[in-house]
């Protein structure tokens, strides 16, 4: 094939992933992702990690990623996104890009069209979709598609834990930052103390949603923007880390979780991947806790089950209809158990990446680079 | 207990393997049956009723009918608590 027709075909795309974090108690999705590209029968391409701190694992996994790049912090904002993005692409060919963090999804619908003028394909979300799956617009978008969800409310004022009870919010509740942890709080003192650290660590708004005690079960899917759900997989949660998040799950086939997440998709229109977190209380009722604008940590489960979305997400990306994707039957009972492990990485390659903010040494011009 | 009060498409949900092991395809969850709970549960996915299932359970367990009635209606119950 030659390197022209390499380049419109996905399965020869150098791949740009975000969220290459891979913290054992929380790791991003990235390293997962690129898993399951580099199991992609077929797949030729160039798999390019971003990434925002120097430790983080995937910029050394050369299983991962092939290359490196650190990126700025996304509350310096789009334009220096952007600025960072083009030094990247003097070093490195990039045909898509798969943001897989929520907080970086603003500033890349930001500069979507100047990436497209680079040749960087993206599928994201509308800014008003990313904003009705927001946490505090939870209960308005599941009123809409009809589906449970505990009620959620935006405090100002830790005061409020005083006397929540008399207001219906009686202990446990759970405290959320408008991005990222959730912590289950029994005492006002608790609450109080929990409180002041998301808005230490993430500024207001805090969240208070009522706690529901269940099984919990997640659902990740690509949509189109049509409303459809495409390519769902499912899991239930069987061991959690202190933060809440999966080291070993299973894949099961959930008819009533399928139902939830295909009105939630139709009430969206969602373009891109999405994760659904959802509790089954003791009633049996599902109940919608979160949505994540991404792909999952996960995600590598996907793979597994003959559902390898990031690859369907790519050839989505290259014009392939739902019905022309690669997606198996569901296989409920295949299970991931999550693990960590230490990669040696040398000085010389701590000391490139820190002072050029990438793993690649020459700087070549784009062309060269590929 | 004269019926189970299991919906049929949730026993379906029940996957069965040859060690006894079941799981459940819609929940996630794993259960471990004895050889006459894995007789009874494939009964029930058949949609036969109780005193069929006792029948069957006391010509293959060589059991007095109100040992396997005990039996039965104790999974009967274990199954509208779990896969229900």
């Amino acid at each position: 094939m030659s390197r022209a027709a390499e380049q419109q075909h996905w399965l020869g795309w150098n791949v740009a992933i975000t969220g290459i974090n891979a913290r054992p108690d929380s790791p991003g999705p990235g390293c997962a992702v690129a898993r399951c590209l580099r199991h992609t029968t077929g797949f030729r391409g160039r798999i390019v990690g971003l990434a925002y701190e120097t430790l983080d694992a995937g910029l050394y996994l050369r299983e991962s990623c092939d290359s490196g790049h650190l990126l700025p912090y996304p509350a310096t904002g789009s334009t220096a996104l952007l600025e960072r993005l083009d030094e990247v692409l003097c070093r490195d060919r990039i045909d898509a890009l798969l943001p897989c963090l929520d907080a970086e999804l603003p500033n890349f619908m930001a500069i979507a069209e100047p990436l497209k003028q680079r040749g960087i394909r993206l599928l994201l979300p509308q800014r008003a979709q990313l904003r009705r799956r927001d946490k505090d617009r939870l209960p308005a978008l599941c009123a809409d598609a009809g589906v449970a969800t505990p009620a959620v409310r935006r405090l100002t004022d830790e005061g409020f834990f005083d006397h929540c009870g008399a207001e219906g919010w009686p202990f446990p509740l759970l405290i959320k930052s408008v991005f990222y942890d959730a912590w289950i709080v029994h005492s006002a003192p608790e609450a109080r103390q929990r409180y002041r650290q998301v808005v230490a660590t993430w500024g207001y708004p805090v969240l208070i949603q009522k706690y529901v005690h269940g099984d919990e079960v997640n659902l990740t899917a690509l949509g189109d923007g049509s409303g459809a759900m495409i390519g769902e997989v499912m899991i239930r949660k069987q061991a959690v880390t202190d933060k809440g998040k999966a080291w070993a799950g299973v894949a099961i086939d959930d008819p009533e979780l399928q139902e939830a997440g295909r009105r939630l998709f139709h009430s969206l229109k969602w373009r891109g991947p999405l994760e659904l977190e959802m509790l089954r209380d003791a009633a049996g009722t599902l109940q919608l806790i979160e949505i994540n604008p991404r792909f999952p940590a996960w995600i590598y489960l996907s793979h597994g089950v003959g559902r390898n979305l990031p690859a369907a997400l790519l050839a989505m990306m290259n014009g392939a209809l739902p019905e022309q994707l690669d997606l198996a039957p569901p296989r409920p009972g295949t299970s991931f158990i999550r693990h960590a492990q230490e990669t040696i990485v040398s000085l010389d390659e701590i000391a490139t990446l820190a002072a050029s903010g990438s793993t690649l040494r020459a700087c070549a011009p784009a062309s060269l680079a590929a | 207990m004269e019926t189970p009060a299991t919906r049929i498409s949730h026993l379906k949900a029940l996957v069965l393997n040859a060690d006894g092991h079941a799981f459940d395809t819609r929940t996630g969850r794993s259960y471990r049956l004895n050889p006459p709970a894995q007789v009874a549960l494939l009964m029930m996915q058949d949609g036969k009723s109780r005193p069929a299932i006792i029948a069957a359970l006391v010509a293959l367990c060589e059991q007095p009918s109100a040992v396997v009635e005990t039996g039965v209606d104790g999974f009967f119950k274990q199954m509208a608590s779990y896969v229900s």
